[in-house]
């Protein structure tokens, strides 16, 4: 799995990063977390506000911290095809 | 793209600018789901509506054709722009300092 953090280096984009570091160890997943900081490519993602969290391509939050029970949700839960 | 920790951000997006939203590319989703979001829609059909109630999204709503303007006749000029601009301005201001009255009684 690939988690990227999206945010320029704010205070907010570093706390979504730490939570996400702990949910990957609490849940045990094996993910490889990337923190995105050039604004060009955050703008690939069509994010409009940072921080925001991308779980294998896909933006799955953006303008908020989300808890870390909420991270853990959305990584550990399968997407619908 | 709003200021980085920005609090509650205003989005506006016109009709043609809000194909991303139709196109449920995720970015552009999740950002209108934490920000204010605002609809110009240039007609009654209301595609940008739509497409926000389709997400489940609120939005402050403007219809052109509501405000006065006639489709494809109306000319787009800096001055029936700004006018149209200060309209919405007004009115979603007005919306958002509702119940926020300066005698702090929560009127």
């Amino acid at each position: 799995m690939k988690i990227e953090i999206l945010g320029t280096g704010c205070p907010k984009c570093k706390k979504l990063y730490e939570l996400t570091n702990e949910a990957v160890k609490e849940s045990g997943i094996q993910a490889e977390i990337i923190k995105v900081e050039k604004i060009t490519d955050i703008m690939n993602y069509g994010v409009m506000m940072t921080p925001a969290l991308v779980v294998d391509g896909v933006v799955k939050t953006a303008g908020k911290i989300p808890s870390k029970a909420e991270i853990t949700n959305l990584i550990t839960t399968k997407p619908v095809k | 793209m709003s200021n980085c920790c920005g609090e509650s951000a205003w989005l506006i997006y016109p009709c043609s600018g809000s194909a991303d939203l139709g196109a449920h590319i995720s970015g552009f989703v999740e950002s209108a789901k934490n920000a204010q979001n605002i609809a110009i829609d240039g007609c009654q059909v209301g595609c940008v509506t739509k497409i926000f109630e389709h997400h489940g999204i609120p939005v402050h709503s403007y219809v052109l054709t509501e405000m006065g303007l006639v489709k494809g006749k109306t000319p787009v000029t800096p001055e029936v722009v700004n006018k149209m601009a200060e309209a919405i301005m007004v009115d979603t201001t007005r919306k958002a300092n509702k119940g926020k009255g300066s005698c702090s009684c929560g009127c």
